[in-house]
């Protein structure tokens, strides 16, 4: 889509109504193909015997205490994932910019390994590693933030690191300790709001990727929410179908008032440098 | 506050083999411009950014008055830089930028508005305030980072290149103003740049830098009119450099471009090169003489006459728009010294009287 729109911008110059026209289509055939399965999948969760509406899916999905548990369970998870991105991921690229920057390429590399190793590979080497040291923690569904964090890397380090390659750190970096500010300070005060998109971006991956993985959670025997709607598949399609609406709804809601939030903010206060 | 004095004192600074600062001392008295001048890689700025302290010295003492702040940390050191880059901080309005060092200080939001305004009327850009860095022009930009250095009374003001990123004209302007605003301050600055009519022009005096130490220090008029080495010679202004032999102690026969009376003493018949500015030189035009004009090229408030000697050799002299309507390409003429020349070196390439392989190696 994005090729598409500056072709319809050169025409615009031009033929404007043509432009407009070529636009709305574009617009319509991507709008069709994301929307069509999505109100297929709506329209087949509500239909019960004899093409009656029906919320029953629904009712029994709010009603079956393993939902809400796994749910609630992957939300969690989630959110830890995110903040130890975050802990991990914003110092490493900044320090990594600003101290050392020869090391760049190596940690490039490091952050994009986990595409390479599968997810069952990386189940058994955990296990092998820590399962008779760390019985207890390996127990504990939250052991699957720190993988999630790791498996997450390169999409989130990759996002966060762009960011900061777009910024002249160092200079802004010294001109702030010129100032006075401390390291804190110039993290807080001038690096991370200068970085904000970048920043939010690379949290989001981290946290839509730890809602949506089901290998891991499944190998280690969680019920993780992806695990839930795997196991009610089998078992009831219109359920299936339902929870994976309910699921979408709650990936949307939070991503959209973060992006609408995150843009107003960025819009307000005219940071052209990040984008 | 009061402004303090600079004093670098045998600065080292080593990268792997490369000696950016072999020794470099200088004093910087307050209210005092000095440029420190030279070509990239001559270790300029590296003084400049460890008297900030943004580079570890390996050796040597920085002081401001009588404190020796070498091993302070940046953010201690209360100085104010400007630096080659962009640097302003892009989600903040110029306002917000120049109260960014006193926000740290703790001062209070309308003393800091107080300061801010004043700061932007300082520096020209009085209506300015609100914008943000992408809404200015370079110019302007590196003017609020100058704002921004000055708010928060810094000891000394580092300025790394300031104008290097902007257009001829801008640079031209903006200069004049910095040295405004530094006189007005009264504080004791160091302006790093490799353009020597930027030097020229707005120094106290002028450190010209090689190889990690200072090759010479003085006023603008001695570093042009009285270089002491070769280098800053050839480094600061034009210079034309012409061989020959030395006929009496302070008389060279150069072999092509008729003799030269020299500033310096050197010893009778010692092979010497002597080095003179275009507009100490005259030329005119003579039946068979040996040299030639070959091109005359236009500078705008003057000419420069290339003449090539009979062994090829090339000189370039000064010449005023009236007399430049006098020549025609081609034709012959001869070279005449109007004034002193600047220094007289000896050609250690070809030595008068032949020296044992042995000892030539040892020079």
């Amino acid at each position: 889509m994005v090729a598409v729109v500056p072709g319809a911008e050169g025409g615009h110059l031009r033929q404007a109504g043509i432009g407009g026209v070529f636009r709305a289509v574009v617009l319509l055939v991507v709008g069709a193909f994301f929307l069509i399965p999505i109100i297929a999948s709506a329209r087949y969760s509500v239909l019960g015997v004899h093409n009656h509406i029906t919320f029953s899916a629904y009712r029994s999905l709010f009603n079956d205490p393993s939902f809400r548990s796994s749910l609630w369970l992957s939300l969690q998870v989630a959110i830890l994932t995110v903040i130890l991105t975050g802990l991990l991921v914003i110092p490493t690229s900044i320090w990594v910019s600003v101290r050392v920057p020869r090391l760049r390429g190596l940690i490039d590399a490091l952050s994009i390994v986990p595409l390479g190793v599968p997810s069952v590979v990386v189940v058994l080497g955990i296990l092998g590693a820590y399962h008779s040291i760390l019985n207890v923690i390996l127990t504990s569904p939250f052991i699957l933030a720190p993988i999630y964090v790791m498996l997450a890397l390169p999409y989130s380090y990759r996002t966060f690191d762009t960011a900061v390659r777009s910024l002249d750190i160092n200079t802004l970096v010294e001109a702030a300790q010129s100032l006075g500010a401390s390291w804190n300070r110039t993290l807080i005060g001038v690096l991370l709001p200068n970085l904000r998109a970048g920043m939010i971006g690379a949290l989001i991956l981290a946290g839509a990727y730890a809602l949506g993985e089901f290998v891991v959670a499944s190998l280690l025997s969680f019920n993780t929410f992806p695990v839930y709607i795997v196991q009610i598949g089998l078992t009831a399609a219109a359920e299936a179908v339902a929870v994976s609406l309910v699921a979408l709804l709650v990936a949307f809601i939070p991503l959209s008032l973060v992006t609408i939030f995150g843009n107003g903010r960025t819009k307000k206060r005219s940071v052209g440098a990040t984008r | 506050m009061p402004h303090g004095n600079l004093r670098l004192e045998g600065l080292k600074k080593f990268y792997g083999s490369t000696r950016a600062l072999d020794g470099f001392s200088l004093h910087v008295q307050a209210g005092e411009l000095v440029v420190l001048l030279g070509p990239s890689g001559c270790g300029k700025s590296t003084a400049l950014r460890s008297v900030a302290g943004l580079e570890r010295l390996d050796g040597g003492h920085v002081f401001v008055g009588d404190h020796d702040i070498t091993q302070q940390p940046t953010a201690k050191r209360n100085m104010g830089i400007v630096f080659q880059h962009y640097s302003l901080f892009p989600h903040l309005t110029a306002a917000e930028n120049i109260e960014f060092g006193l926000k740290i200080r703790k001062v209070s939001g309308a003393k800091r508005r107080r300061r801010s305004n004043e700061l932007l009327e300082l520096v020209g850009l009085g209506e300015l305030g609100d914008r943000f860095a992408h809404q200015l022009s370079g110019g302007q930009q590196q003017r609020v980072a100058l704002a921004r250095a000055l708010a928060i009374e810094p000891t000394v003001l580092l300025l790394d290149e300031p104008l290097s990123a902007l257009d001829a004209k801008v640079r031209v302007n903006l200069r004049e103003e910095i040295r405004r605003v530094q006189k007005e301050v009264g504080i004791a600055t160091i302006f790093v740049t490799h353009d020597q009519e930027e030097a020229l022009a707005i120094a106290d005096r002028i450190g010209v830098m090689h190889q990690g130490v200072l090759e010479q220090l003085g006023s603008p008029t001695e570093i042009y009119a009285a270089p002491s080495t070769e280098f800053v010679a050839e480094f600061v202004g034009k210079v034309n450099r012409i061989s020959g032999t030395a006929t009496q102690e302070d008389m060279v026969m150069t072999r092509e471009f008729g003799s030269f009376s020299i500033g310096d003493s050197v010893a009778v018949g010692s092979k010497v090169s002597v080095l003179v500015r275009p507009e100490q030189l005259g030329v005119r035009a003579i039946a068979n003489g040996s040299c030639r004009l070959v091109e005359m090229s236009f500078l705008g408030s003057s000419f420069a006459a290339h003449i090539r000697g009979s062994g090829g050799s090339k000189l370039i002299v000064a010449v005023s728009p009236d007399e430049s309507i006098a020549f025609s390409i081609g034709e012959s003429v001869e070279v005449f010294q109007r004034g002193p020349t600047l220094l007289t070196i000896a050609d250690i390439d070809e030595p008068e009287i032949a020296i044992p392989a042995e000892l030539a190696k040892l020079d």
